[in-house]
């Protein structure tokens, strides 16, 4: 519903890590420099659906998108030692996929195309208007997976049952959580409530809705 | 002011966040893990200072060719040129067929007489250097390489 009197602080512009810490990612970070292979192995984990949505937005053929990802993957590998802000990666780690994807397409089509406005073509074939509204919305699905896992269980079981296609009765989730009917409506919203508000989570959802005619298309371009 | 999302956006948004989770490839993460055994622990990570095919892209975020900004004509070898503390290493890098020539140029009295060129799942080529610097190989794939020296603990970043 409605929210009461948050004053809205200024969006900081994403993937500049204008963000609050992000103390797990922080963590991974720091293990994955300092030579833990299972901290590296997390940091993987968690972008892969990331890197993989920028590149379904080009259209990439699965074989393509693991040469781009590995290309990816080694970018980060390398650059994570001088990170200096980790909250700043998920926006890094974006328009690097973006750029890896258009030099893989590049590469694909030949030289032919090679005066053609490729940029163009694939924002064409995006969304048009908003540029960076598919890393935008990369970014901010990562937020929501990574402010999904910190949930409790019960949040994180009541969220996956409301999710399947289609959603059980509320009779049938409370026998399954057991929990009374009654508090599944209560519980539910605590548990986006508590979602809606996780590090870096917040400032995402904020840029989504900028006002309309915002001139930010045609940044990335030139 | 922004408008908030309601409580059924942001279940929906979760829905397809997970879903995208569900559905990515087992080959992008997998891959990915395997990388870490090419992390640079103890070897100097040079810097790219130059680029032919970049713009004036930034160096964390370099952009050969790809935005349009200034493509590199087709003709021609790409050059990029890497500094360390205490070496630079200038390369330039033909096209059909692929092959690398480049020079070290070193501060102190003694030039590495090796250089490794590494990708990612082969085997590391390892290249003679003369005595003023110069290196070249022939018909080598391009794609995915770093350059190792050995000697002086220097490694570039990943070029493709």
């Amino acid at each position: 519903m409605s929210c009461s009197a948050t004053s809205d602080p200024p969006a900081p512009l994403p993937g500049t890590g204008g963000g609050p810490a992000d103390p797990t990612l922080r963590a991974l970070v720091a293990g994955a420099v300092a030579g833990d292979q299972h901290a590296w192995a997390e940091l993987v984990d968690r972008f892969a659906p990331l890197l993989w949505s920028v590149c379904r937005g080009f259209r990439l053929s699965p074989t393509d998108a693991e040469d781009v990802t590995q290309a990816v993957w080694l970018r980060m590998l390398e650059r994570l030692p001088s990170l200096r802000v980790p909250e700043a990666l998920p926006g890094w780690l974006a328009t690097t996929t973006r750029r890896e994807c258009l030099r893989q397409l590049e590469a694909t089509r030949g030289r032919a195309h090679r005066e053609a406005p490729l940029l163009d073509e694939a924002v064409a074939d995006e969304r048009g208007d908003q540029v960076d509204e598919p890393l935008l919305r990369a970014e901010r699905r990562d937020a929501l997976r990574a402010a999904y896992d910190r949930l409790g269980e019960r949040c994180r079981w009541l969220l996956a049952l409301l999710l399947r296609d289609p959603p059980p009765p509320y009779a049938e989730i409370g026998v399954e959580l057991g929990m009374p009917i009654g508090s599944i409506g209560p519980v539910r919203a605590r548990c986006l409530e508590t979602l809606r508000r996780a590090p870096g989570l917040a400032a995402l959802l904020a840029a989504d809705r900028r006002p309309e005619g915002v001139p930010d298309a045609g940044r990335v371009v030139r | 002011m922004p408008a908030e999302w309601s409580a059924e956006e942001l279940l929906r948004e979760l829905g397809e966040a997970l879903d995208e989770r569900a559905g990515v490839p087992a080959g992008i993460a997998g891959a990915g893990r395997q990388l870490y055994a090419w992390r640079t622990v103890d070897a100097e990570l040079s810097e790219l200072v130059a680029d032919s095919a970049a713009g004036a892209a930034p160096a964390l975020t370099r952009d050969p060719g790809g935005t349009g900004a200034s493509a590199p004509a087709a003709a021609g070898p790409r050059s990029l040129t890497f500094r360390s503390a205490r070496l630079t290493i200038e390369l330039d890098l033909e096209r059909e067929p692929d092959a690398l020539r480049g020079q070290l140029r070193g501060t102190g009295p003694d030039l590495p007489r090796q250089l490794a060129v590494e990708r990612v799942g082969a085997e590391p080529v390892t290249v003679a250097v003369d005595e003023l610097g110069y290196f070249a190989v022939e018909e080598f794939p391009l794609a995915g390489v770093r350059f190792r020296l050995r000697a002086g603990s220097v490694v570039t970043p990943w070029v493709d």
